[in-house]
């Protein structure tokens, strides 16, 4: 079939937005005008199809009531209009006098001589009695110009929508839609015990009224079993839910065939997508496409018990599937109550993160143990089934997952409601207890401890408990069972890397990923853990400042996930965020990190710490575009979701803390942000101990506040620990830091001492800082600037210009080339003035001078303090060359308001 | 005349237009044809002679016929149907084609079929104009002028639409909304040359 052309596919598009704003008429010459702005057809066909719209006579075109039957009564039923119409029938909508009620009646056409079958049928159709069937109240034949209909009167579903399309509109979260689902498997189970069929289970079949019940109709066109080919119909179904094997003559129908049915609507309910892609087929190739077994891709979202579910119910062969709904219904019964499914063989952390997500009430931590249990599983289930004997390895790990599952099932007993006997219970003495008795059960067995404890080790990382986290991955990989290829599971060791990364130990957490990369890679079945990987490396890069490497992964993990809106996705978005933001495209970033953002809204609960991470990557770019305000708004919704789910010693949290604190000092609000600051501080303490360069970036921002807040004592004693912190890192072998750290300190330290007026003090300090990142830094690095400004205009301050001019036309020349037009540019320029000045070259001074006062009051206002110290600088360099009024109405000027 | 097609003609026909057979989808246009041309002049005969026939009733009698006699599957439907309703088209713009040349002097032999025809032409109002109107949307969009070929000529419910052409009902609905409002802006255009 040929495809729209273009023109006339953007004018039924624009068309369609314009009926679903409400189809105003008044509306039309605008939207036309700007459609024939953009392409002239466009805008002709979008005229035409909006007047014709506008114009349409009701029934133009439409089938009319061709029967003929309006107005005529059957059995009591007065048939009063056609309510929907196709090969198999016409459904009417008429009125009963007694019961006074309306109904619907469907009328099909039955072979000749088989009225008595319909008899039949229709006694076995009125034996159905359930909430969740359309109510058969009365059937019958009826005889037309010598041919047999079949008529049935049934309830009428009020505000009738397919259970999929109500799903969409009520926006129903997935639990809601398998409560639904569940429905629909009780009325078709209802049936099946009563020996009825439906055999066209779709979602068209499964309608939600009004008050939002599941009601299933045309159980009309399914054979009662027994009954074989009772009214002619046999096969009816639609392709797209329609299971193989009534598409065979020969072939046995039974409950199966309803079983495929229902898992194709879950499917739809589930993944937003039908189980067999047949848009635009035609009917012959759509029904090769039943007779091949379908290969279900339901996306990354689906959880894997759920596709499991799917994946049994829809099996190419009927003795694969379901032997009947009840067993379907519970399955799904089970998954919603996260309760192991039978659709998947036994898996020990699968069945262990069911278990405790099921105690979801421990605290709110407990679903972020289950999360990180969920994300074990599937390795763990990998490589057991990679085995070189396959079946052997699938018979063992049942046996253990069944060892493993008893064990669970004692350790988590202990916390149940009724033997816990009210104690408050943390995550972190279930995860102990855990421990324990994973050591003491499982010492026989040392490739499941192996998997347990990398378990329990994610979990602590997560929590933010890193050193246990470190201690217990260390164990893990020491006891993990080494493959054919030489290699361990790969998995554990990207999830090891993570916990490095957050440790600030980066060597070591880069030769984990590298061991892990590229068995993750040749893995196909691997391809979420290996967007994990990527992910984890992307970061690691991406704080070693290699923006190329950090891009390059990314882009890869990007790609695993292709246009789906998956977490993962938005993870990567963060990620690739957070890369532009170290490059300073801020504006991309922003970009970034609000598609990151919604679709870590759509995909993830309000609490999850990836959201509030997502906020908080955002808020910095806002922060730093000057949406300050809104920045703090993020800062806040993110701190608020760590506060509740992370540890106190989380560093995310302490990220977010320090953050949260600048955008308050921005604000105004000296007395929050240092408080903010202080938790920051106790919390990167109590995580990383007292040696470690986050430690002494969290002292060097106190320090910055204390400074705003006029407190200089605290703020040069907060800079003088900060050095103290990062000197002491930098002794240790294979140190998280390095000089850069080191400089940012001795800055902080020369800003405080120079505001003190320890000028030969804040000299020193920023000798150093130079001296430290001269030697960090590769040449030519913007960092070098503000460092070189303090130095040389503290120079100028001790009366030693010319020692200052050089220093001031390096930080010069590195600001016009890494942000030329900025402000930061013309300060600098503004300082080298100064200096010029003092050294006498008043016409080199004043070309420097005069545009870089007028762009620092473009950029900053008159009230900023570097403002006025261009001015200042300004009206001493008139003063020298006589131009003194010109001079004091500028000295006037800085000492404003 | 050719004898009237035996229902497992079009069965066979169907069976094997189904599994993908070159050319037998063509092959049972002609046989749906007279399939249809026998049930309506059966249906004039018979006691419902008066009552006006209606081109989507005669598809759907032909379907329940052969459903009711050969315990034809769904997927057979679908096929018939997409056939039934080109069939249908054709036999009543042949007609009307007909008649335009006999109007300017034409000479054309009538045929006998024509009476049992001009019965389903009445309730179709200006077929040439519909078709001139129905090509040019073909030729923008297929699948939307084939919308129409079942809803107009086969009578079918948008739900079957949907079926048939194998898409969602939801995309059937937006299908109509444009195809009826480009038709009826299209044909009052054409009526007016």
């Amino acid at each position: 079939m040929a495809a729209p052309n273009d023109s006339f596919a953007a004018a039924e598009e624009r068309f369609h937005a314009w009926l679903e704003a409400g189809a105003d008429a008044a509306a039309r010459a605008a939207i036309v005008r700007s459609a024939r702005d953009e392409d002239a057809e466009l805008g002709r066909l979008l005229d035409l199809l909006i007047r014709g719209y506008t114009h349409l006579e009701p029934g133009f075109l439409e089938p009319a009531d061709e029967e003929g039957l309006a107005g005529s009564a059957l059995g009591g039923f007065v048939l009063s209009r056609v309510l929907a119409r196709g090969g198999m029938g016409v459904v009417y909508e008429a009125e009963q006098a007694a019961p006074r009620r309306t109904v619907a009646v469907k009328i099909v056409r039955v072979a000749d001589g088989r009225a008595a079958d319909v008899e039949r049928e229709a006694a076995l159709l009125a034996r159905l009695s359930h909430p969740n069937v359309a109510q058969v109240h009365a059937a019958g034949a009826l005889e037309r110009g010598g041919r047999v209909f079949a008529w049935f009167a049934m309830e009428l579903v009020s505000g009738a929508r397919s259970i999929t399309r109500f799903a969409d509109e009520a926006a129903l979260d997935l639990d809601a839609r398998l409560a639904l689902f569940l429905d629909a498997c009780a009325a078709l189970q209802h049936a099946h015990q009563r020996g009825v069929l439906h055999l066209d289970v779709k979602p068209s079949n499964l309608l939600v009224d009004d008050a939002g019940t599941v009601k299933v109709i045309d159980f009309g066109i399914g054979r009662a079993r027994g009954a074989d080919d009772a009214l002619g119909f046999a096969g009816a179904g639609t392709f797209v839910a329609m299971a193989p094997e009534q598409l065979d003559p020969d072939a046995v129908i039974d409950a199966r065939a309803d079983v495929h049915g229902l898992g194709a609507v879950l499917c739809e309910l589930v993944a937003g997508r039908p189980l067999r892609a047949l848009d635009g087929l035609a009917p012959d190739a759509a029904t090769r496409r039943v007779r091949k077994p379908v290969e279900l891709a339901l996306g990354a979202d689906v959880p894997s018990d759920l596709a499991a579910i799917v994946a049994r119910a829809v099996a190419h062969d009927a003795g694969d599937r379901y032997a009947g709904i009840a067993e379907l219904a519970e399955d799904v019964r089970r998954f919603r109550a996260c309760e192991p499914v039978r659709a998947r063989p036994p898996s020990v952390f699968r069945r262990l993160a069911l278990f405790v997500r099921r105690r979801r009430a421990l605290a709110a931590a407990a679903v972020l143990v289950a999360l990180a249990l969920a994300g074990g599983s599937t390795a763990a289930l990998v490589s057991a089934v990679r085995a070189r004997d396959a079946l052997a390895a699938e018979t063992r790990a049942r046996a253990r997952a069944e060892r493993v599952l008893a064990l669970h099932e004692r350790i988590f007993a202990a916390y149940r409601p009724g033997n816990a006997l009210g104690r408050e219970v943390d995550v972190r003495a279930v995860l102990d207890g855990a421990l324990a008795a994973c050591e003491r059960e499982l010492a026989g067995d040392p490739s499941a401890l192996a998997e347990m404890l990398g378990v329990l080790a994610a979990t602590r990382t997560e929590l933010g408990d890193l050193a246990r986290a470190k201690e217990l991955f260390e164990r893990a990989l020491e006891l993990a069972p080494v493959r054919e290829d030489g290699s361990v599971d790969a998995p554990l060791r990207s999830s090891f890397a993570y916990a490095l990364i957050q440790l600030g130990e980066r060597d070591r957490a880069r030769s984990e990923l590298e061991q892990a990369l590229p068995v993750l890679r040749a893995d196909p079945a691997a391809r979420a853990e290996l967007g994990l990987a990527l992910y984890r490396a992307s970061e690691l890069a991406r704080l070693s400042g290699d923006a190329v490497s950090a891009r390059a992964r990314l882009d890869e993990a990007l790609a695993l996930c292709g246009d789906e809106r998956t977490v993962l996705r938005a993870r990567v978005l963060e990620q690739l965020g957070a890369v532009e933001y170290r490059a300073r495209d801020l504006a991309r970033a922003e970009e970034l990190h609000r598609e990151a953002l919604a679709i870590g809204g759509e995909r993830l609960p309000e609490l999850h710490p990836a959201r509030a991470s997502m906020e908080n990557s955002l808020a910095g770019d806002l922060f730093e575009r000057g949406k300050v305000q809104e920045a703090r708004e993020h800062w806040e919704r993110a701190l608020a979701t760590f506060e509740q789910v992370l540890d106190a010693t989380h560093p995310d949290l302490a990220t977010v803390l320090g953050n949260l604190a600048l955008a308050r000092e921005r604000t105004g609000d000296l007395d929050g942000a240092i408080e903010l600051h202080e938790r920051a501080l106790a919390a990167r303490r109590a995580a990383l101990g007292e040696a470690h360069p986050r430690v002494a970036g969290t002292l060097r921002n106190l320090a910055m506040a204390c400074l705003a807040r006029k407190d200089l004592a605290r703020a040069e004693a907060c800079a003088r620990d900060a050095i103290a912190v990062d000197e002491r890192a930098c002794a240790r072998p294979g140190a998280p830091c390095d000089g850069a750290d080191l400089g940012q300190d001795y800055l902080t330290l020369g800003i405080v001492l120079r505001e003190r007026r320890d000028l030969d003090g804040a000299m020193r300090a920023a000798q150093e800082c130079v001296r430290q990142l001269r030697a960090a830094l590769p040449a030519g690095h913007a960092d070098l600037a503000q460092p070189l400004t303090l130095l040389g205009s503290t120079l100028v301050d001790l009366g030693r210009a010319a020692e200052a001019e050089p220093l001031l036309r390096e930080a010069l020349e590195l600001r016009r080339a890494k942000l030329p037009g900025s402000w930061l540019a013309a300060n600098s320029a503004s300082v080298l003035g100064g200096a010029l000045v003092e050294l006498g070259r008043h016409a080199e001074a004043e070309e420097l001078l005069a545009p870089a006062a007028e762009a620092l009051a473009k950029a900053l206002g008159p009230r900023d303090f570097r403002v006025r110290d261009a001015w200042k600088r300004l009206a001493t360099l008139f003063e020298r060359t006589g131009r003194t009024e010109s001079a004091t109405e500028l000295r006037e000027r800085a000492a404003g308001p | 005349m050719a004898p009237s097609p035996s229902p497992s003609d079009v069965t066979r026909l169907l069976q094997a237009a189904q599994t993908g057979t070159p050319g037998a989808f063509e092959a049972l246009l002609p046989l749906v044809y007279e399939e249809l041309r026998g049930l309506a002049r059966s249906l004039l005969r018979g006691e419902n002679a008066a009552r006006t026939l209606e081109p989507t009733a005669l598809v759907h009698e032909a379907w329940m016929r052969l459903g009711a006699q050969d315990s034809l599957g769904f997927e057979h439907r679908c096929t018939f149907f997409a056939a039934a309703a080109s069939t249908m088209r054709r036999i009543l713009v042949d007609r009307a084609r007909r008649r335009a040349r006999e109007k300017h002097g034409g000479n054309v032999r009538h045929e006998p079929l024509d009476d049992t025809i001009a019965a389903l032409e009445e309730s179709c109002g200006d077929v040439l104009a519909l078709e001139v109107a129905l090509e040019e949307l073909a030729a923008r969009d297929a699948r939307k002028a084939r919308l129409v070929e079942l809803r107009f000529f086969a009578g079918l419910g948008m739900r079957e639409s949907a079926e048939v052409l194998a898409i969602s009902e939801r995309q059937a609905e937006r299908d109509w909304a444009v195809a009826r409002s480009y038709l009826r802006e299209r044909l009052a255009s054409v009526l007016e040359d």
